[in-house]
């Protein structure tokens, strides 16, 4: 057999070929059938950048530290920090943190009509500024601010301190509407029925007393006052007839 | 990436039929060679896509990156299979579930008769045979793939020529 007959011989093997439906199937598979392929160049990101400094163990105590005065400072600057805004919720978290240990019916009320009057105060400020950003979520912190405050209110003791919270809450609404800002009915009458109830139990209380001629007159004045829901007005006179305020 | 797909698809459409080739003579078994078929060229791509980050960038010796995977890949294969020794084509042949009438009839006697030769040789002359009288490849390219330098190669297919010639008459006689 000549060199040139075994070679024909060996070229015969070009007839092996893979089939054709395989060779495309793997080609498809390869490039379509890993998808992370594509993400390749994808940029990276803040937070990538972040978790492999954290990784790091000669930088971990520096990220550490560095967050954790991000995280401070972060507290901070979320004092002044309005509804809408990127620092709020570290607001909230501080607020929040607060009232966590309070316990007694009374003092959570108080608490939670103190933070009412804060969201009232930046619902006040961002109308005033002017803040269109801001205003809605501002108002839905008003709302749900007055939903939670309602449903402590029923709970809570009547005292000279609640009632001058809710005086102030009164006048700071008074205050928003003046400026053309409309809280959320629902919200307004979860807080007129919270009210209503704490005077009717007081009323009825107070009906089979025995009382001076001086507590006979303000009591049908309570009653006058709820009839045209004057609900704060009511609330007073209920507390002066108790003697716990005294005029 | 576009680039980089659009290289790769080229490679692919140019060197599957080769490397599958080149593979199969190794193994003799369809299955077998589609499998580490496909898992070379998915390693070429995978190489290549490492090779192109951050930028694209081009394959200098294709056939040499590409027979080196495939070439791996048979020994890993014969290495777990424990079969570092040639295989006996002619039991292999009787065995395999995956030669199908359509693969028996394409394959006509010669090709069987030279199959079974290049069976009964040295796995480095085998290598050097297809890759030169095959895939035509230039002995600078083969001493690229085989790191021998382009006289071993040479010699190497002389040699290789030689052992096939003898086995083939050892059989059609």
């Amino acid at each position: 057999m000549t060199e040139q007959d075994l070679i024909t011989k060996i070229q015969t093997l070009k007839d092996i070929k893979p089939r054709g439906d395989w060779a495309l199937s793997v080609k498809d598979r390869i490039f379509d059938d890993h998808p992370y392929i594509i993400n390749t160049y994808q940029p990276v990101s803040a937070m990538a950048i972040l978790r492999s400094l954290i990784a790091q163990p000669r930088l971990s105590y520096v990220s550490f530290v560095l967050l954790f005065g991000i995280f401070i400072a972060a507290f901070g600057f979320a004092n002044n920090a309005l509804p809408g805004d990127l620092l709020y919720p570290f607001k909230k978290i501080t607020e929040e943190g607060q009232s966590i240990f309070v316990l007694d019916n009374t003092e959570i009320s108080k608490t939670q009509l103190t933070l009412l009057s804060k969201r009232l105060d930046e619902l006040t400020e961002v109308a005033k500024k002017n803040k269109v950003r801001n205003l809605a979520p501002a108002i839905n912190e008003v709302e749900n601010g007055i939903a939670q405050a309602a449903k402590n209110l029923k709970k809570a003791d009547a005292n000279s301190a609640i009632i001058a919270e809710v005086k102030k809450i009164e006048d700071k609404k008074e205050t928003i509407k003046s400026l053309g800002v409309e809280i959320g009915e629902v919200g307004e009458l979860e807080w007129d029925a919270a009210l209503v109830d704490k005077i009717k139990a007081q009323v009825d209380i107070l009906s089979i007393e025995k009382l001076t001629e001086e507590q006979s007159v303000l009591l049908e004045e309570v009653k006058k006052d709820v009839d045209t829901e004057n609900y704060v007005k009511a609330w007073e006179k209920v507390l002066l007839i108790n003697g716990i305020v005294i005029e | 990436m576009d680039d980089i797909k659009e290289q790769f698809s080229d490679l692919y459409d140019q060197y599957i039929d080769k490397i599958y080739r080149f593979v199969f003579i190794k193994v003799n078994s369809q299955e077998i060679a589609e499998d580490l078929t496909a898992e070379a060229f998915l390693r070429a791509w995978e190489a290549l896509k490492k090779h192109s980050n951050p930028h694209p960038r081009k394959i200098e010796h294709p056939s040499a990156f590409l027979y080196k995977i495939a070439r791996n890949l048979v020994i890993d294969y014969y290495r777990q299979k424990d079969k570092l020794q040639s295989v006996n084509l002619e039991a292999v042949q009787i065995d395999d579930p995956s030669a199908n009438l359509e693969e028996k009839a394409i394959l006509g006697s010669d090709v069987d008769a030279v199959r079974k030769a290049l069976s009964g040789i040295r796995d480095e002359y085998r290598e050097v045979i297809t890759w030169h009288y095959l895939d035509e490849l230039k002995v600078p390219e083969i001493a690229r793939i085989a790191n021998k330098s382009e006289g071993a190669v040479r010699v190497l297919l002389h040699r290789a020529l030689n052992s096939l010639r003898e086995n083939l008459e050892v059989k059609e006689a």
